[in-house]
């Protein structure tokens, strides 16, 4: 393995990772009530091929996060690995726990049926309490991979 | 809304540690651009005085910032400080 030893030498450098660009789909939002609940405006996701969500709660309770797509919730299939899974059939929300940083991913959107047919933008993502909060916000981050 | 104003200006005024009681402990002053940090000790101070309240974001408390004067930290080396500095060079090299 060659060493570099003279730190004037120039560094190799590979370029690795992928155009992506993020934006804060939720900041710091408070919720309070039982079952309040949040959207965001209508998005257009189709200048993504796949997105991942970073979500960080400091809420003292469970909360929830579904995406809405001509106002029927997608499914989320796999709430274990906390995944998303995009079937275009009426499904579920992903459970958040209470505190703590999560990373959903990671939604390929080419390969999603529903998203196939997507024209204007009408994808909602929605944030939930089941409960009564009581101290914490949740915010949320989506990371757009460009077309 | 004047508990709001008062509420933001008690949360400026705080820190939040995270990993608290690890040796990963880091505390970090609560500032206008620190937004989840800020929302939950706005919240925070609501809970303690009793004030009740609905969901609200960053995006609410935002219209209050701009009467609260900015909290940057301050630069550690003052001109004064600089002067002396520059002082102690000179000497040094025995201008």
């Amino acid at each position: 393995m060659y060493v570099k030893t003279d730190p004037a030498e120039p560094l190799d450098v590979e370029l690795t990772g992928r155009n992506s660009e993020v934006i804060t789909i939720f900041d710091a939002v408070a919720l309070r009530a039982a079952n309040a609940i949040q959207y965001t405006v209508a998005l257009d996701l189709s200048k993504y091929k796949s997105m991942d969500l970073i979500i960080i709660s400091t809420l003292d309770v469970a909360a929830s996060i579904g995406m809405k797509v001509d106002d029927s919730w997608v499914m989320v299939k796999d709430t274990t690995y906390k995944k998303w899974d995009i079937i275009s059939t009426y499904g579920s929300t992903v459970p958040i726990d209470a505190g703590g940083t999560f990373l959903l991913s990671t939604i390929d959107l080419i390969g999603a049926p529903v998203f196939q047919q997507l024209t204007v933008p009408n994808v909602k993502i929605g944030i939930a309490v089941p409960t009564t909060a009581s101290s914490g916000s949740i915010t949320v981050k989506l990371v757009g991979v460009l077309n | 809304m004047e508990q709001i104003q008062t509420a933001i200006e008690w949360a400026l005024q705080q820190s939040i540690t995270l990993n608290e009681g690890t040796v990963g402990a880091e505390s970090f002053a609560v500032t206008k651009n620190t937004h989840r940090f800020l929302v939950d000790k706005v919240r925070e101070y609501f809970n303690i005085k009793g004030i009740p309240y609905n969901t609200f974001s960053y995006e609410d408390l935002v219209p209050y910032l701009g009467g609260i004067a900015s909290v940057e930290a301050k630069p550690i080396i003052t001109p004064a400080i600089e002067v002396e500095l520059e002082n102690l060079l000179l000497a040094e090299m025995g201008v």
